[in-house]
């Protein structure tokens, strides 16, 4: 695919109603490794997270650490099913464009979700 | 680990401030790296080859380990570059002066031999690095806001040098000042060229955007205000016996914890968890209860790090089943330390 392809891919994407999913992972990876969480917002405010994750880290209550620590540095997260958690918008209310992990380990992954449309209310 | 765009007030004077280097294949993909300048580099020597220890080499965004006989070549004490092989999960990056060979490309490699100031790395792994001297005799700490001209800066980007004088500066490069206490640098440079993937660098106090060739932009991502830890203490709870626990903790700025109390026999994790939470809340650290048994400690003041918590105590399972993942600014790594150890 050429870089054109892909950039147009990417605008087309865009436009698609999506949210990003972060899956922390079934189970605790057995070593220890560095991590990035990194986010960008629409109004081109970003954020990068460096992590280094000790080995067998319980990734169970891993959603509501980065929901925490996501909102100290001004960004609004919720806890998704399972071990996940989704990215929304920053404090100000700029709704997010990307998200992206950097990891030494399988986990985090990021799954870009189309949204449903929305239903139309009942007449 | 990448490097973030960030002030480095505070460390400016002690910490060791590299070198650069960085490169553009022709496949689009860059790499770039840091050493610290060696000592021993002589002006009057026509030609000197000196060892580099601390060498580091990133291709594609990815971490390579250096191989033994790193060294830099001087001529007059001028930097010509440096000879060196690094491994990795590619093709070796081999650094040969002038030139870089990774697989079947040779590129040339562009240096800065002037003390790196701040990078900036994009989310495609390209890091650019900044360099220039603050002109301190000309701060002033009773000012609220003080813009000073900068006429040795450049900026290292995927293989090219974007020096003030000789390249294209649509805003010159300044460097402002609240109270004497750095802010950030202003500057947009036109870095349109050959072959070159980008077509802009404007750098906003403590922001950069990068616009490459088609229009993409990419935005740096700043760093997290203060280091973090995230302990848990899942696994430390239900001591059969009494035991005494010292908790202490450090920041960057000097904030300490130092406090010893008793655990009663068989207390669980969270209530240890909650135990330690209102100790730390009242000597002045911010903290905040997560899950059943996990425990975020971050300094009070914003721009000031945890360094360090430190647990002490004769519950030796107990304590040592303690874990904590740490979040990073810059060189700034917390550490939680087990009754000395790590």
């Amino acid at each position: 695919m050429t870089s054109l392809s892909m950039l147009v891919l990417a605008a087309i994407l865009d436009t698609v109603p999506h949210e990003y999913v972060v899956d922390c992972g079934p189970a605790a990876v057995p070593f220890k490794y560095k991590m990035e969480l990194e986010l960008v917002a629409r109004d081109g405010t970003s954020l990068s997270l460096p992590f280094i994750t000790p080995a067998d880290w319980d990734p169970k209550d891993s959603p509501g650490d980065f929901i925490i620590l996501l909102r100290r540095e001004g960004w609004v997260a919720r806890s998704g099913p399972g071990n996940t958690f989704i990215v929304m918008r920053t404090l100000k209310g700029s709704p997010v464009r990307s998200v992206s992990v950097k990891s030494e380990a399988d986990w985090p992954k990021v799954r870009w979700v189309p949204l449903p449309p929305a239903k139309e209310p009942k007449k | 680990m990448s490097m973030m765009f960030r002030p480095q007030l505070l460390a400016l004077e002690a910490r060791d401030v590299p070198a650069a280097f960085s490169f553009q294949l022709p496949d689009g993909t860059t790499g770039h790296g840091t050493f610290a300048t060696p000592a021993g580099v002589d002006a009057a020597q026509a030609s000197q080859a000196l060892a580099v220890s601390d060498l580091t080499v990133v291709q594609n965004g990815l971490e390579y380990v250096v191989q033994p006989g790193a060294t830099a070549h001087y001529a007059y004490g001028a930097l010509l570059g440096v000879t060196a092989t690094a491994t990795g999960p590619g093709a070796p990056v081999v650094l040969a002066n002038a030139t870089v060979q990774v697989g079947g490309y040779v590129a040339p490699v562009a240096y800065d031999a002037a003390d790196t100031q701040q990078s900036f790395t994009l989310l495609n792994g390209t890091t650019g690095t900044v360099s220039y001297q603050i002109p301190w005799e000309l701060v002033d700490f009773d000012l609220a806001s003080q813009t000073l001209s900068l006429a040795n800066f450049n900026l290292n980007l995927a293989g090219s040098n974007f020096a003030f004088g000789t390249a294209n500066y649509t805003v010159p490069p300044t460097v402002l000042f609240e109270f004497g206490e750095f802010k950030g640098v202003n500057v947009a440079i036109n870095t349109t060229g050959p072959g070159f993937a980008y077509t802009s660098v404007v750098l906003t106090g403590i922001n950069a955007v990068v616009t490459a060739v088609g229009g993409l932009q990419f935005f740096v991502a700043a760093p997290p205000d203060r280091t973090a830890l995230v302990i848990d203490f899942s696994g430390a709870g239900n001591n059969p016996l009494g035991y005494e626990i010292r908790v202490r903790a450090d920041t960057q700025a000097g904030n300490q914890a130092d406090i010893s109390f008793k655990v009663a026999a068989n207390t669980s994790g969270g209530v240890l968890r909650d135990l330690i939470y209102t100790v730390l809340k009242d000597k002045g650290f911010d903290v905040e209860r997560s899950g059943d048994a996990r425990l975020i400690v971050q300094s009070k003041k914003k721009d000031d790090h945890l360094v360090r918590v430190r647990f002490d105590g004769d519950a030796l399972q107990q304590l040592g089943a303690i874990k904590a993942r740490g979040v990073n600014v810059g060189t700034v790594t917390p550490k939680l330390n087990i009754r000395g150890a790590e």
